[in-house]
């Protein structure tokens, strides 16, 4: 187990040596829906913790134009996902 | 004539100014989130992977990319509630929304690796120790 959490400490990002853009968004991606899902999963909202999905839905929709932006190919088939987005966000 | 067929012409909420229908269409989180958005997030994250790995240098550094990532989620430190996919996720097929919700606890950290100077310490906690107890221990 140490050995595994040690190589874990040490590695970089999957898409680090094909391109930097793509693995900064890819990370932003996954951090945006983390934080955003952290925030849907409160059982009793306030008006604070709205105001803070809502940013953080944002955030969200920002980090997945960024995303589908850079993934050359993929973008345009990401135009469907993005009105799908949108509408659950 | 599509247009016509699509309106709607005698709406039975017209004659009640307070019902709002939108109120009645509450967000599905398993179906829209972890099997929607999280899916299409993992899905197109190994295909643009496999994309640009089999641009770049050929079949082979696609598969040595895969297996990186397999062996990355096999390499995870198993914590409570936190699911170790000891055969990686590359060829999975049909999963489940908690299959995805395990899935979404570890991605940061295998596709990003540890370095996460521009990440925010509740995320990191997110990832290292137990997800429901890390909401509670921010007081959700």
């Amino acid at each position: 187990m140490i050995s595994s959490y040690v190589m874990l400490y040490h590695m970089t990002g999957l898409f680090a040596d094909l391109d930097s853009n793509v693995d900064k968004a890819v990370t932003r991606a996954f951090t945006e829906y983390t934080n955003w899902y952290m925030m849907l999963r409160i059982e009793e909202h306030n008006e604070a913790t709205l105001a803070r999905l809502d940013q953080a839905g944002k955030t969200l929709l920002l980090s997945l134009k960024t995303f589908t932006s850079v993934s050359g190919p993929l973008s345009k088939v990401s135009q469907k996902y993005h009105v799908m987005s949108c509408d659950v966000i | 004539m599509i247009l016509h067929h699509m309106t709607v012409l005698q709406a039975f909420w017209e004659n009640h100014p307070f019902f709002d229908p939108t109120v009645c269409m509450p967000p599905d989180r398993m179906h829209q989130a972890d099997q929607g958005i999280f899916k299409s997030i993992m899905s197109w994250t190994v295909q643009l992977l496999e994309d640009m790995a089999m641009a770049k240098g050929g079949g082979m550094l696609m598969n040595i990319k895969i297996n990186e990532m397999n062996r990355r989620f096999q390499s995870l430190v198993p914590f409570t509630d936190m699911k170790v996919f000891n055969q990686g996720v590359s060829h999975l097929t049909g999963l489940n929304a908690f299959e995805y919700r395990d899935m979404m606890k570890s991605c940061v950290v295998v596709f990003k690796g540890n370095k996460h100077e521009h990440i925010s310490y509740d995320i990191i906690l997110c990832h290292v120790v137990s997800y429901d107890r890390t909401l509670r221990r921010l007081g959700f």
